[in-house]
C-alpha cells in the first residue's frame, strides 16, 4: 500500500480529482484527531484538516518520498496548526452551547474512528495531558507511527521523541489511575 | 462535524475559488505590467526625442521636399530666437544664409552706416523678399560706424582719426598712419566686448541673440551675428547713437 502517494501523484500530474478525494477519505478522521491534540478543539481541528487538504490542492507541495505519505501529510497539517495558533489566541472563549456541541461531535468521531471502548477511554484521558504528550501518544498509539516517523512529524530527534513518549506514558498512567482505571499495557 | 462528502465538496470548492482568485490576480498583474511598460516606453521615447534633438528640428516643408531650397512657410519653431547657440544655428537647415565665402565682417561696399538707423544690404533685402513670414535669416551685424563714432582715443573719435590716417597716407607718412591705425585697433579691441554686452541686452529685449567672434574687432571690422525673422529685421529700432549694417551672414564651414 502506498498510503496515498499514488493518489496524490494522480491528482498532481494528471489532474485527477478522485486522487485527492481518496486522500481525504483515508486521512480525514485521523488528521482531525491529531490536530485536535494540537489545538484542543475538534471544530478547529476539522477546519485545519480541511485547510491541509486545500493546501494540497492549491499549492501542490512536492512529495519527495523521504518519509511515508502519511508522515508527510501530518507534517503539513501540523504546520497549518502552528500557523493557526500563531494567528489566533489559544485562550479564545467558547460558549457553553458550543462546548456541548464539541463534546458531542468528538464522541461521534471517536466511535467511528477509534471504535474500541478502552482506547476511547485512553483517548479521553489524553485530553487532560500536556499538548506535546497528547500529540506524541496519539501518533504512536493511535496512528501506529514509529518513533522515527513521529520525530519527523513533530520536528524532533528520535531520542527526543523517546524521552517524550516515556514522560507522556507516565503522565497518562497517573491520569488513568487518578480516574480509577488500570491499563496494564501502559 | 462534516462527513467525508461534505469535506470533499468544501475542499474542491475552496480549491476552485483559490484558482479563480489566482487567475484574476494574474490578469490584473499582466494588465498593470502592460500599462507600466506602455508608460515607460512613452517616457523613454520622450526622453529619446528630447535628447536626440528631434523636437528642435523644424519639419520639412512641401517646398523643400519638392527640391525647392526656399525655407518653410510653416509656423516658426523658434519662439525665442536667442535660445540656440551659434553652433546650433549653424546646424539648423531652414535658416537662410548668405551665399559666397564667409566674409567674417567685411563691410559690403554699398553699405554706409547712418546714425539711428539699421541699413539692410541689397543681398539681404532680396533674401527677405523671397522668404516667408516665419523664415529665420542669419544676419551679420556690422557696427563699425557706431564704434567709429563712440570710440574716443586721446580725445578724438575713431572716425576723426581715420580721416587723419587718410591725410597722412596721402602725404606719404605711412608709418605715422600705421601707428594711428594700430591705436584705433587696440582701442576697438578693448572696447569690443563691452559693446557686445550692451548690444546683447538691447537685442534680447527684441527676442534676439547676439553671437560674436573670439577675436574682437579692428578698425574697420566690428561685427556680430544674430538670427532674426523678416519682421524683426525690417522693424529693427536703432538707438539714436547707434548705426548698424545688416547683411546676410555666410555659414561658416
Amino acid at each position: 500500500m502506498d498510503n496515498g502517494a499514488e493518489s496524490y501523484r494522480r491528482f498532481c500530474n494528471d489532474g485527477d480529482e478522485s486522487g485527492l478525494a481518496e486522500i481525504i477519505r483515508d486521512y480525514k478522521d485521523g488528521l482531525i484527531f491529531y490536530l485536535n491534540s494540537f489545538v484542543g478543539n475538534i471544530h478547529t481541528a476539522e477546519e485545519l484538516t480541511e485547510d491541509t487538504f486545500v493546501i494540497l490542492g492549491t499549492r501542490k507541495p512536492k512529495y519527495k518520498e523521504k518519509s511515508s505519505f502519511k508522515t508527510w501529510l501530518y507534517t503539513i497539517g501540523r504546520n497549518a496548526a502552528i500557523d493557526y495558533l500563531r494567528r489566533i489566541s489559544r485562550h479564545a472563549e467558547i460558549s457553553l452551547e458550543e462546548y456541548g456541541e464539541i463534546i458531542s461531535d468528538k464522541e461521534n468521531l471517536e466511535l467511528s474512528y477509534i471504535k474500541e471502548e478502552r482506547k476511547i477511554t485512553v483517548h479521553r484521558a489524553l485530553a487532560k495531558l500536556k499538548p506535546e504528550y497528547r500529540q506524541v501518544l496519539w501518533l504512536i498509539y493511535f496512528e501506529g507511527f514509529s518513533n522515527k516517523e513521529a520525530a519527523v512529524v513533530m520536528k524532533k530527534t528520535v531520542h527526543g521523541i523517546e524521552t517524550l513518549v516515556y514522560r507522556a506514558r507516565r503522565a497518562l498512567k497517573i491520569q488513568l489511575e487518578a480516574e480509577g482505571f488500570v491499563y496494564e499495557e501502559l | 462535524m462534516k462527513n467525508y462528502n461534505e469535506m470533499t465538496n468544501d475542499v474542491f470548492r475552496r480549491i476552485d475559488e483559490y484558482n479563480a482568485k489566482q487567475k484574476q490576480k494574474k490578469k490584473l498583474a499582466v494588465r498593470t505590467a502592460a500599462a507600466l511598460v506602455c508608460v515607460c516606453l512613452a517616457v523613454l521615447a520622450g526622453i529619446g526625442i528630447r535628447q536626440g534633438g528631434l523636437l528642435s528640428t523644424k519639419p520639412k516643408s512641401k517646398a523643400e521636399t519638392e527640391g525647392n531650397i526656399l525655407p518653410s512657410e510653416s509656423k516658426s519653431e523658434y519662439p525665442n530666437l536667442a535660445l540656440l547657440s551659434f553652433s546650433q544655428w549653424q546646424c539648423e537647415e531652414n535658416v537662410v544664409w548668405g551665399s559666397g565665402t564667409p566674409t567674417k565682417g567685411k563691410i559690403p561696399a554699398e553699405a554706409v552706416g547712418e546714425a539711428g538707423k539699421a541699413v539692410i544690404t541689397s543681398e539681404l533685402k532680396s533674401a527677405l523678399s523671397s522668404g516667408g513670414k516665419n523664415t529665420v535669416y542669419a544676419v551679420m551685424v556690422d557696427f563699425t560706424p557706431t564704434a567709429s563714432k563712440s570710440l574716443l582715443i586721446e580725445g578724438k573719435t575713431a572716425a576723426e582719426l581715420k580721416e587723419e590716417i587718410k591725410a597722412l597716407t596721402a602725404q606719404g607718412k605711412n608709418s605715422e598712419a600705421k601707428e594711428i591705425a594700430q591705436k584705433i585697433n587696440d582701442a576697438a579691441q578693448s572696447s569690443y566686448f563691452e559693446q557686445i554686452k550692451k548690444f546683447r541686452a538691447e537685442f534680447a529685449s527684441m527676442g534676439l541673440g547676439v553671437y560674436h567672434e573670439e577675436y574682437g574687432c579692428t578698425i574697420d571690422n566690428c561685427i556680430f551675428y544674430t538670427f532674426a525673422t523678416r519682421e524683426q529685421i525690417e522693424n529693427f529700432e536703432c538707438a539714436p547713437d547707434e548705426a548698424f549694417i545688416f547683411s546676410s551672414a555666410v555659414r561658416l564651414k
